[in-house]
C-alpha cells in the first residue's frame, strides 16, 4: 500500500516539477519571444493557467508525502541514524520544513497571480514563484536521493 | 459583515508561528507512528516509539494563522511590504537550515 503511495506521490512530484518549472522560467525571461525556437516556444506560454494547476498538484503531493512520512519515519530514518546519516536524516528535515512552510505561499501565490496585482506586487510576485520552484526541486532531489539509499519497504 | 480571508497575514503568521514552534519544540500535538497515537502538546510519551511533530506543528501554525488572517486587516502590511513579502519565507527557510545544521556537524 505505501509503495502505491510512494510512486504515487513521485508521479504528482514529476507532474508538479514540470508546471512550477515552466512557469517559473516563462515568468523569469522577460523579453517576448520573437522566434519559434524551442526555448521560445517553452517560454511564450499563459503564465498565468499554471496557477491552480500548481496549487493543486503542491497541495495533493504534500498530502501523499503526508501519508508516506511515518512509514519513513520508522522503516527509513531509524536505519539511516544506525548508519549514522546525520547528513541524509538532516536533507529530509529540510524537505519536511521547506514542504510545511511552502504550503503557506499558496494562498499568497494565488493571490499574486491575480490581474490586479500585476503592476503592484512584480517583484514579489516573481520571487513567491521561484521560492516554491526552488521547493518542489529540493523536496523532488532529496526524495529522489534519500529512496536510492533505502526505500520505503 | 463580509469575512475576508487575507493571503499575506496567513503568509506572515504562519512562517512566524511555524519558526516559533520549531525554534522552541512546541507542536500542538505528537504522532506515534509505531502505535498510531497521538498527545496533545509538546511532552513526548514515553513507551510509544518515535514521535513526529511536523502534523502539530503544521496544523497549530494553519490554524492561528488562519484566524489571524481574517481577523487582522492587512492594509498596513500590504502597503509596508510590497515586493518585500518573499524576504519572510526565505528568512524562515533560512531559520530552518540554521536550526538543522547539527545533523550536518
Amino acid at each position: 500500500m505505501m509503495i502505491a503511495v510512494l510512486i504515487v506521490h513521485g508521479l504528482l512530484a514529476v507532474t508538479l516539477l514540470g508546471a512550477i518549472t515552466h512557469q517559473c522560467v516563462s515568468a523569469l525571461r522577460a523579453k517576448p519571444a520573437r522566434t519559434l525556437s524551442f526555448v521560445d516556444r517553452y517560454t511564450s506560454v499563459n503564465q498565468r493557467v499554471f496557477t491552480w494547476a500548481v496549487v493543486m498538484l503542491y497541495a495533493t503531493t504534500t498530502l501523499s508525502g503526508a501519508i508516506i512520512y511515518p512509514s519513513y519515519r520508522l522503516n527509513v530514518r531509524v536505519p539511516f541514524e544506525e548508519m549514522s546519516l546525520g547528513w541524509a536524516v538532516g536533507l529530509f528535515e529540510l524537505k519536511e520544513h521547506f514542504g510545511g512552510l511552502g504550503l503557506c505561499l499558496l494562498p499568497l501565490y494565488v493571490w499574486l497571480w491575480q490581474p490586479q496585482q500585476t503592476q503592484s506586487h512584480a517583484r514579489d510576485r516573481l520571487a513567491i514563484t521561484v521560492i516554491l520552484a526552488f521547493i518542489v526541486w529540493w523536496d523532488f532531489l532529496v526524495g529522489h536521493v534519500l529512496n536510492n539509499i533505502r526505500g520505503l519497504p | 459583515m463580509r469575512l475576508r480571508f487575507s493571503p499575506i497575514i496567513f503568509m506572515l503568521a504562519y512562517c512566524l508561528i511555524y519558526i516559533a514552534a520549531l525554534l522552541w519544540d512546541l507542536p500542538a500535538f505528537l504522532y506515534y507512528p509505531l502505535h498510531g497515537q497521538l498527545s496533545w502538546g509538546p511532552e513526548v510519551v514515553k513507551g510509544q516509539g518515535p514521535a513526529m511533530a511536523w502534523y502539530g506543528i503544521m496544523a497549530e501554525a494553519a490554524l492561528i494563522a488562519s484566524i489571524l488572517a481574517i481577523i487582522v486587516p492587512d492594509r498596513w502590511f500590504a502597503n509596508r511590504m510590497q515586493n518585500v513579502l518573499w524576504t519572510v519565507p526565505v528568512a524562515a527557510m533560512l531559520i530552518c537550515t540554521f536550526l538543522m545544521r547539527t545533523f550536518f556537524g
